[in-house]
């Protein structure tokens, strides 16, 4: 027995060790590896195949293999972790401006112009970077080329049942916040366990930026938080029709039920049981609702609301985090892993990617040009939404000593906070961590200005 | 001092501390290290990029401007301690059973209670939000067929509830590693004790309070000095569970720090969630010192 | 006759509180393995407790996606030797503080006990990986197994401990007179008297390291075929832009519990009272 044990243990060893010696075999030859890490799980199946095109064409041409890895869930630990190991791989996508930020400062990322070839290809896409989001102490670090864009997800089948419809007897999509509480209301009332709309408190840091702040953008402008640099001071006082329109409808109770343990999954998944009438989602929802869980119900896209009796200023749109180069590329093939960034950059893939329903570019000629026969409306609404011009800000990331918005969010949804004291709250707790932070010289307004 | 040195003999000196020698390096090495930088970085400020020396601002803030970080604190003693009274009764009751000879069925009951420990935190607490769910959950659906609720209940709206849901896991958790402790301890009790009772005429209770529980004092209270340090580091169960509650009402401890380091939408505080972590640290050494003080008596029976 | 009937009632009671904690206990696993079967969008909104379709596929896509043949033998090896370091370290450690004598043992043991309460969580983690990267530990598993060998659960020993100080001494000098040395009346004398807490700490560290997920995680960012079974099972939870695959990660964890299983009953022996009764008689 202890002979048997003794074997078994000598070969564990012998096996496990064979698992160490993979690391830099690749270097040996004239094929140089660029791994390439991402965060995004709806399109990686269809990059992973993009991917094994590439390497099997223009890759064996050019001596190149890419290594594509895409990590699901903690990727902000990953990637914090692996920069600390410094084990970062060449090209990754960094979520964040204040992560960018972060690695930028440290040191971890380069400059796309210090990379062969990386001014021209700044001329072709670099254009506008903004200080505090692409560009840090004027380098630019990463060119943005795809974009979440937001509506409202209605359904249809749901609507019609309660009487919301236009003269065709089409389900009518609210184009108030004040109709969107109405028609909550209604479809409620229409019958047993359904909903109105829905908002996963769980997940409530997603709720507070896509659900609410970018929305009211359209109605209120980039402006919506108000940061004044002269006098260092945060207004949220428009934040107060938000939370008066979430107590509103805590107060019809349209929403659907248990919303403090509902993770944004577990909402769609209802969703896509006809559950709830409606609710705030974003480009990405269209692969979840068809694929992942196919709908049951009958659903469309409609712009996201505005507040009553005000024109719509502006479409709200996320960006998509961007690849940025690490400083391990420079140890390595440097104008090979430029290849690989341009081609992760070109109009082709992200096209590719378009017609599969998987991103939306950020280039509206792209989107323009993309071959539209067998996109889903939901899609090609989603993909109207994208401006010609992207509007966005820079805004300092802060030392904050109590509950940021989001925070304050969830305190008014359970009714611990009112909208004026939520107001007043943020206001202070902002204007305090802005002043320190110029006081500590953390944050330079003149960056923002 | 002479006669103190022989008795000690060196053959035992020697052989105990090559024994102990690895563990000695990776105290040093892997503990007190990490130890030294957290405590360092508690008087910075550091953010990740720029580290400014702070002195004891950070312990100022917690003490006097962090009331979110006295009641975490708060939670973590109510849960940790509270969830006690139910989970070690349970599983001391279980693991007793289990080990009397006559049972049957045994192999049985021990591997189904062992169950909670083959899933997992993270998967057994998104089970327990299903189970829990405001619509259509079974804990609801039971509830109101047993007539004990008429609508389904927000198990997660608010605090209270939501801490029984919180202890209701963890001791569904702890239950299972505590009977292991409990039915180890167990094998040490001489059988011809109970025997010799069983002679005398006592009752199967009698000999549960004169024999087994004398018995089984000292590990009895190792498992409750363990039980109640383990339950101040919960973290996983309640990010899951709860996500620090409705607006951070059940918040335990070290998923308020856990957040201050890791935290969206601001900058993160490395050297203020440092700071939290030493001042944690030096409560729970406080109060379980206090309890091994006091327990003390109850140590050396046998 | 009143004897018996007083047994009986008394059976009768236990039998009924240990089958309602049964099934209480067993209740959520239960459900999982019945989700386990199901599609995402039932797990999250499905209203049938039974599965519509027993999607065994589930299964086999968890195991080729995750590639779980490679995590699984890599979960098993790292798994291994981290339970054959706690054992042999608790062992001769928890021995050592509870039979031996020699200056400062109270100092590392209190030193040991205190590195318990530090709640350092997460905080820690970067300055282990600092430690680890300088000692170029950090890129593969057996860095962190090695860890394991230096850093002995303080839960373990002091079971151990606690265990062997209630063991009789007078076996210790009975070896003695015999000839046994220190460590040689711990072979011959009380390992063999250690099984059942050996079988707890072989339980409880076996599953501690087949559920370690940080520490591994970290270490095979950049070898993704080192990856230990959690580590793969976690990467099936979703991104922001896509909804987690409840349904493969259901099966995943169904899978991953079978070794626990495994090792729980073939340990399981040694705590059932009555096959090792009479073991530390007189």
């Amino acid at each position: 027995m202890k002979k048997v044990l003794a074997i078994l243990v000598t070969a564990a060893i012998c096996i496990s060790f064979s698992g160490c010696s993979s690391k830099k075999g690749a270097e040996s030859n004239r094929m140089a590896t660029v791994r390439v890490w991402s965060g995004s799980g709806a399109t990686k199946e269809a990059m992973t195949k993009i991917i094994d095109e590439y390497n099997n064409t223009q890759g064996k041409e050019n001596g190149i293999k890419i290594e594509y890895s895409v990590f699901t869930s903690d990727y902000n630990t990953t990637l914090d972790t692996s920069a600390q190991n410094e084990q970062l791989p060449e090209i990754m996508k960094v979520p964040g401006a204040e992560t960018k930020e972060k690695y930028a400062k440290n040191k971890y990322v380069v400059p796309i112009a210090d990379m062969p070839g990386g001014s021209e290809f700044l001329e072709k896409y670099g254009e506008k970077a903004i200080e505090g989001i692409e560009m840090f102490d004027g380098k630019t670090y990463v060119v943005n080329t795809e974009v979440t864009t937001i509506g409202l997800v209605y359904n249809k089948d749901l609507f019609k049942a309660a009487g919301i419809t236009d003269e065709n007897g089409e389900a009518l999509a609210p184009k108030t916040w004040e109709e969107v509480r109405e028609d909550a209301k209604k479809i409620t009332e229409s019958g047993k366990s359904v909903y109105g709309i829905s908002f996963p408190m769980k997940d409530y840091g997603l709720v507070a930026q896509w659900m609410i702040e970018m929305p009211m953008q359209a109605t209120f402008g980039m402006d919506y938080t108000k940061i004044d640099y002269n006098d260092l001071t945060y207004d949220y006082s428009k934040w107060e029709y938000a939370f008066d329109f979430i107590n509103g409808i805590k107060q019809d109770k349209s929403y659907f039920p248990g919303a403090e343990s509902l993770d944004n999954d577990t909402s769609r998944a209802q969703f896509a049981k006809g559950r709830i009438g409606m609710f705030i989602g974003a480009s990405w929802d269209v692969g979840v609702l068809t694929t992942q869980f196919a709908a049951d119900c009958d659903w469309a896209v409609a712009p996201v609301p505005v507040a009553a009796g005000k024109e719509r200023v502006l479409q709200p749109v996320g960006l998509s985090s961007g690849y940025c180069i690490s400083n391990n590329a420079l140890k390595t093939d440097k104008e090979k892993v430029m290849e690989v960034y341009k081609f992760l950059h070109s109009d082709d893939l992200q096209a590719l990617l378009y017609e599969k329903q998987l991103s939306i570019p950020k280039r509206v000629q792209v989107v323009q040009n993309a071959k539209i026969e067998q996109m889903l409306p939901q899609w090609e609404m989603f993909g109207s939404f994208v401006p010609n011009e992207i509007n966005r800000r820079a805004v300092p990331t802060l030392k904050l000593e109590g509950d940021t918005y989001a925070d304050v969010l969830m305190k008014v949804w359970v009714g611990d906070l009112s909208s004026k004291e939520a107001v007043e709250q943020l206001n202070k707790t902002y204007n305090n961590a802005l002043k320190k932070g110029v006081e500590d010289k953390s944050v330079d307004v003149n960056v923002y200005k | 001092m002479e006669k103190i040195r022989e008795k000690y003999d060196k053959h035992v000196v020697a052989s105990s501390y090559l024994v102990l020698a690895p563990q000695i390096i990776g105290l040093i090495v892997f503990s007190i290290y990490p130890v030294f930088w957290v405590i360092r970085y508690s008087v910075y400020h550091y953010d990740g990029i720029t580290a400014s020396f702070a002195g004891l601002e950070n312990f100022i803030r917690i003490f006097t401007r962090d009331s979110g970080y006295w009641m975490s604190i708060l939670n973590t003693f109510i849960i940790a301690y509270g969830k006690l009274i139910i989970e070690i009764p349970l599983s001391l009751m279980a693991a007793m059973l289990l080990s009397k000879k006559v049972l049957k069925c045994k192999k049985l009951f021990s591997v189904g209670f062992y169950m909670p420990n083959v899933l997992g935190i993270a998967v057994s607490a998104m089970i327990f939000t299903f189970l829990f769910s405001s619509f259509n959950g079974i804990i609801n659906n039971f509830l109101i067929f047993a007539g004990i609720i008429k609508e389904p209940h927000n198990w997660f709206s608010d605090k209270w509830s939501a801490m029984t849901v919180i202890c209701t896991h963890s001791i569904w958790v702890g239950f299972s590693t505590n009977m292991l402790f409990f039915m180890a301890g167990f094998q040490n009790i001489p059988d011809d004790l109970y025997e010799a009772a069983e002679i005398d005429g006592a009752s199967k209770i009698k000999q549960f309070f004169k024999i087994t529980i004398p018995m089984i004092a000292p590990t009895l209270r190792i498992i409750l000095m363990l039980a109640m340090v383990n339950g101040m580091k919960m973290t996983n169960n309640v990010l899951l569970l709860t996500n620090g509650g409705p607006a951070g009402k059940t918040n335990v401890v070290m998923l308020y720090i856990y957040k201050a380091f890791f935290e969206t939408g601001a900058k993160a505080q490395y050297g203020y969630a440092s700071a939290m972590g030493v001042v944690t640290s030096v409560i729970v050494a406080i109060v379980t010192l206090a309890y091994l003080r006091i327990s003390k008596k109850s140590a050396n029976v046998y | 006759m009143k004897q018996a009937k007083r047994i009986n009632f008394h059976d009768i009671v236990t039998y009924i509180f240990l089958i309602v904690l049964f099934l209480v206990v067993v209740f959520p696993v239960a459900y999982a393995f019945i989700s386990s079967f199901k599609n995402t969008s039932e797990i999250l909104a499905g209203t049938n407790f039974i599965p519509e379709n027993w999607l065994w596929k589930n299964y086999t896509e968890a195991w080729k996606i995750a590639q779980f043949g490679i995590y699984t033998w890599n979960s098993v090896y790292y798994s291994f030797f981290c339970v054959l370091f706690a054992l042999i370290s608790s062992a001769l450690s928890g021995y050592v503080f509870s039979r031996g004598k020699f200056p400062g043992k109270n100092i590392v043991f209190g030193m040991q006990t205190g590195m318990m309460f530090i709640v350092l969580g997460t905080s820690s983690l970067y300055p282990q990986l600092q430690i680890l990267k300088w000692l170029h530990l950090n890129t593969n598993l057996w860095g962190i197994i090695l860890m394991q060998f230096f850093c002995g659960s303080i839960t373990n020993i002091f079971l151990v401990r606690g265990f062997c100080d209630s063991l009789p001494k007078e076996m210790d000098e009975a070896a003695k007179i015999d000839g046994c040395s220190f460590l040689g009346t711990f072979i011959k004398v009380i390992l063999p008297l250690l099984k059942p807490v050996m079988a707890t700490i072989g339980i409880l560290s076996f599953q501690g390291a087949w559920n370690d997920y940080l520490l591994p995680m970290i270490v095979t960012l950049g070898n993704p075929s080192q990856r230990t079974l959690p580590v793969g099972l976690v990467a099936l939870k979703g991104s922001s832009d896509a909804a987690a695959a409840w349904n493969l990660i259901l099966a995943g964890a169904m899978i991953s519990a079978i070794p626990m299983l495994i090792v729980y009953i073939f340990c399981n022996r040694y705590f059932i009272k009555g096959l090792t009764a009479g073991a530390v008689k007189g």
